[in-house]
């Protein structure tokens, strides 16, 4: 029993532009589907036509088409705030209130609700209170409730955006136990590292259109398209593209295994393990290292009696990019949190340039070291996009020149949009909005707390320009992120947190050789540096562009020795 | 998966550790299936039973047990509790069982010839293990209300605290792991 | 102070009562301190309330709750005692004169009487205020839906109700981190003038009230993906059920009640 539409197009009013052009598919059923597009291409509106919100809830838009489905199939949502989604105090509650809904009897519910409950492997969380949930856990709880229904077709929202690498294996594991059990699922994510192991069909819509509608191998072969669509896509993908370009004869390969199968065949793997190799990069010894942030046994216990952090050593220099990985609740935002005075020290200091800075206002202390939020949405105000970038200046009393704001909005692509209202941009487009606010303001110190939330491939390369641009203007850098392979090609060092207390900082390379220290906090090194160390290239492929070199170059001795070898027989 | 070796009826065998809630894991134990362990843990326990008449369990973890403890003890017929009203069930004795626990209502249901047959008799109650002896208390609640007599509740396990219980006869203590997290 | 105004997870026999148990505790408690005025009985109330409040551990988040509410009791009490100046009242009195204004003999007396009407009255606002607290506190709204539900109280209603318990702790959670977010930008909050702390209060409330409708919006759609429908008959998965410690409840609300009711014939003094 499949489900396929037909030819939909969709326009809000008369006055706006169709934002769904004759869209058609095919869904079979057991099949996960991932679409994909960039921002704003109406993946948000697809999914308010299949579930029904178009028409049911927003009547006043012109569709044309057809959904043609069993008569009364059900098609729910796992949206990406489960805490918008969830109605019921305890877990059991919300799990049970989309079939108390159906009016089954008690007996079917019961029965539901224990067959999610395992099925999920959430049994341990069932007397919980919904608000005490991780991230992950409250996603898998959301997908409980909806599963609970029983329905056709699960569509899944972006269900990882905000998630941290727990939480994403978590939900890896649901979608592995939904696809045995034989459930259609289509998830709507532009990211598709996390999802690619699962999915199996892709649909990429672009500008309302479909534009490509096929297999998996299919969709990653095609450069062209990824770009076009600005998919996030595993690393592996991103290194055979840029492998390819300068190595002929490569087969394409997706997975790590396939990559060191098929790269093994032109090179061969290095028979050594390194562990935590020695800093022999360049980088470290060239500048000055001037200090710039610096906390120095910095203790917080938290009201209940909680240790968010515990003597936590830190320095961050002046003109470097540092980013803090960790699993939430490991204290990487509240440790942020102390640095720009939203939090103060239960022990310890924070100093700026050698001064504390206890007794200091946010706001003051924001002229040297500024915190941009992950979530754009609980910052905009203001009534234009040019406003809303200047809000910093103007909060700080900085002169501007409204030339040069006018530039930056161009070189971002926000430039068509400066007259707008910043609240109705696609989110990926309020992130970068909010981020280069700070451009205009007298911070020294920048710290971004998962700047690239919302954001689509393109606009994630922009996110890199212009933190490459703060770092040339000597500014530092501070980036939470849970972004891996991201995290490596950004930054010139790495912080390790768990449990509240620091258990690393250095420089990337170093950070790259330290397989124990990855492993203790459950999170995998990217895809890029496993391989490098693999082949035993040189420690510095921390990205794309230095391991292809690396290739290039051991391919290049490799050639020369043959071709000494062939002249000493010849 | 962390294990817990438990040795019991002369056998050995390996439970998985399972988390239950935030606070505790249980070695989860599961009969269904285990024949050698079915038939050695009934031949155990046949022997500390009192005089009885029949035979009681909930379905379904106490049904191979209780077969068993029937075959030894020469019966011809032992009783099952049903979760749920059966439709070869004529005029069903039922009763609701709310749980403090769950905060949920569950039936335990016996059609009415079963609930004849026990009445005025000597009745035990069986299940593979107790844990917060909701089950058990349950099932008393049927027999009574069927007109039987309980005589003994037995079990192969009693989990945590349940072992320290006087009225129940079981073979083995099975322990409860309680997590504890320091910050 | 992020756990104002919503329930607390603890482990206490309040928060093991039926939830009907409690509206029926609320709904006594309210009718018993608008027509009780006799001080001692108020004593008393207060007193078998702090019992209460004690054993159901909420004693630190009343106490919070007077920290909020003492500006309007203060305001209550002060009003009675100002009002209360222009009257002589019997009994003795701690300062009377007589002045000669606009031709007119006008007599200002503060008695100890009016010290006991505006402690009677600003009392008997914070004890109406703290049993629909108490109620807040020990009931989620899970547990207040399926109250009003075996009530036989409109499923709308009901979840109408549940969702404003639901959405409270959201929204003032929502605010602080708004404040958080702008701060860092920024906007001083911290050290400014009121008429600035006013302003900055725009500059928050209007993403607040962008979340808001956003979360509006989120949640309608959600209804739809439950299939919320309020005309199909809804089925419940948890049941209540009232136990012992309800009937020792009820008990002592009703001899509170009836101590109450005869101190206040006994030791009433007209207001």
């Amino acid at each position: 029993m499949s489900f396929s539409v037909n030819s939909i197009s969709y326009r809000y009013s008369a006055e706006h532009e169709t934002v769904l052009k004759e869209v058609s598919f095919i869904i079979k059923p057991g099949q996960v589907t991932a679409i994909v597009g960039p921002s704003g291409c109406g993946k948000s509106t697809l999914v308010s036509i299949l579930s029904g919100v178009i028409p049911d809830l927003v009547s006043n838009g012109e569709m044309t088409g057809s959904i043609e489905v069993r008569q009364d199939a059900l098609i729910s949502v796992v949206s990406q705030s489960p805490e918008n989604q969830l109605f019921g105090y305890g877990v059991e509650d919300a799990i049970a209130f989309g079939i108390e809904n159906l009016g089954l009897d008690n007996e079917s519910i019961v029965e539901r609700v224990e067959y999610v409950l395992d099925l999920l492997n959430i049994q341990h969380l069932r007397q919980r209170s919904v608000a005490t949930l991780s991230g992950g856990q409250r996603q898998a709880v959301c997908i409980a409730s909806v599963l609970a229904m029983q329905p056709d077709i699960l569509i899944l929202d972006e269900p990882v955006s905000s998630l941290d690498p727990n939480g994403k294996k978590m939900i890896q594991t649901v979608l592995n136990s939904l696809k045995d059990a034989g459930q259609t699922v289509i998830i709507f994510d532009n990211n598709l590292e996390w999802s690619a192991g699962i999915v199996e069909h892709i649909i990429g819509l672009c500008a309302g259109e479909v534009v490509f509608d096929g297999d998996k191998p299919a969709f990653f072969y095609d450069a062209d398209l990824l770009r076009k669509l600005a998919v996030t896509v595993p690393q592996e993908v991103e290194i055979y593209h840029a492998l390819a370009k300068s190595v002929p004869g490569l087969n394409r390969f997706f997975s790590l295994s396939e990559a060191k199968q098929e790269i093994g065949k032109l090179i061969s793997p290095s028979l050594e393990t390194t562990g935590c190799a020695p800093a022999t990069s360049a980088e470290s010894a060239s500048e000055p290292d001037v200090s710039v942030v610096q906390t120095t046994g910095l203790c917080k216990t938290f009201r209940d009696g909680f240790n968010a952090l515990i003597d936590i050593d830190a320095t961050f220099k002046q003109g470097r990019v540092i980013s803090i990985l960790g699993q939430n609740g490991s204290g990487k935002t509240t440790l942020v949190k102390h640095l720009n005075g939203l939090y103060r020290p239960s022990k310890g200091s924070v100093t700026y340039r050698g001064q504390s800075t206890a007794g200091k206002s946010v706001a003051q202390i924001s002229k040297d070291i500024i915190l941009v939020f992950q979530n754009p949405e609980l910052m905009l105000f203001e009534e234009t996009v040019l406003r809303e970038l200047t809000f910093c200046a103007r909060a700080q009393k900085i002169d501007f020149n409204e030339a040069e704001a006018l530039e930056v909005l161009r070189r971002y692509g926000l430039l068509s949009h400066r007259e707008e209202f910043p609240v109705n941009l696609p989110m990926g487009q309020k992130h970068l909005l909010t981020i280069l606010s700070v451009l205009f303001s007298s911070a020294e110190v920048v710290i971004l707390d998962e700047p690239t939330l919302g954001m689509d491939q393109q606009q994630k390369q922009l996110l890199q320009e212009i933190i490459r641009q703060l770092k040339a203007n000597g500014k530092t850098v501070v980036v939470i992120s849970h972004e891996i392979p991201l995290v490596f090609q950004i930054s010139d060092e790495i912080m390790v947190l768990n449990n509240g207390r620091k258990l690393m900082q250095d420089v990337r390379q170093i950070l790259a050789g330290c397989d124990e220290l990855f492993e203790q906090i459950n999170i995998a090194l990217p895809p890029v540096v496993v391989l490098a160390r693999y082949f035993g290239l040189t420690p510095e492929c921390c990205d794309v562009a230095a391991f292809v070199a690396g290739v290039t170059a051991r391919l290049g001795e490799a050639n020369e020795t043959q071709a000494e070898r062939g002249t000493a027989h010849g | 998966m962390k294990e817990y070796t438990l040795h019991v009826a002369g056998l050995e065998r390996r439970l998985p550790i399972v988390q239950i809630s935030d606070a505790l894991e249980i070695a989860s134990f599961v009969i269904l299936g285990d024949v050698e362990l079915a038939v050695c843990a009934a031949a155990e326990l046949v022997g500390k039973l009192p005089p009885l008449d029949y035979l009681i369990t909930a379905e379904a973890k106490g049904i191979p047990l209780v077969h068993e403890l029937a075959r030894l003890m020469g019966m011809k017929r032992y009783l099952v509790a049903r979760k749920s009203i059966k439709p070869y069930m004529t005029e069903p004795l039922v009763i609701e069982v709310y749980s403090i626990t769950t905060q949920t209502k569950q039936l335990l249901c016996l059609s009415r010839e079963e609930s004849e047959l026990i009445q005025g008799k000597r009745v035990l109650i069986v299940d593979d293990v107790i844990s917060t002896g909701e089950s058990i208390k349950a099932m008393e609640s049927l027999v009574k209300k069927a007109g039987g007599k309980v005589v003994g509740k037995a079990a192969i396990l009693a989990e945590g605290d349940s072992a320290n219980r006087k009225d129940i006869i079981f073979l083995e203590k099975l322990p409860v792991f309680p997590i504890t997290v320091s910050r | 102070m992020d756990d104002f105004l919503q329930y607390v997870e603890l482990d206490s026999f309040l928060h093991k009562l039926d939830p009907r148990t409690k509206f029926v505790f609320f709904i006594v408690m309210s009718v018993l301190t608008s027509f009780v005025r006799s001080g001692v009985a108020l004593l008393f109330l207060l007193l078998a309330f702090g019992v209460i409040w004690i054993c159901g551990r909420i004693g630190i988040y009343i106490i919070v709750l007077a920290k909020k509410v003492k500006v309007l009791l203060l305001f209550i009490f002060l009003l009675w005692l100002i009002l209360g100046v222009f009257r002589v009242n019997e009994g003795p009195a701690i300062y009377r004169t007589t002045l000669s204004l606009l031709n007119q003999e006008v007599t200002i007396s503060l008695d100890w009487f009016d010290f006991y009407k505006g402690a009677v009255l600003s009392v008997r606002v914070f004890l109406m205020i703290s049993a629909f607290y108490t109620v807040i506190l020990s009931t989620n709204f899970s547990q207040i839906i399926l109250g009003l539900r075996s009530w036989r109280i409109s499923y709308a209603l009901a979840f109408g109700i549940g969702l404003v318990f639901q959405i409270i702790p959201i929204i003032v959670k929502e605010f602080a981190i708004i404040m958080e977010a702008q701060s860092s930008r920024g906007l001083e909050v911290e050290q400014c003038s009121a008429l600035a702390k006013m302003k900055n209060y725009v500059i928050i409330s209007l993403p607040l009230m962008f979340r808001v409708l956003g979360k509006g919006h989120a949640i309608s759609m959600a209804m739809h993906y439950y299939k919320l429908n309020f005309k199909v008959k809804r089925t419940a998965y948890k049941v209540i059920q009232p136990t012992y410690r309800d009937a020792v409840f009820a008990v002592v609300l009703t001899l509170v009640t009836a101590v109450a009711i005869l101190l206040q014939i006994r030791f009433y003094i007209p207001l």
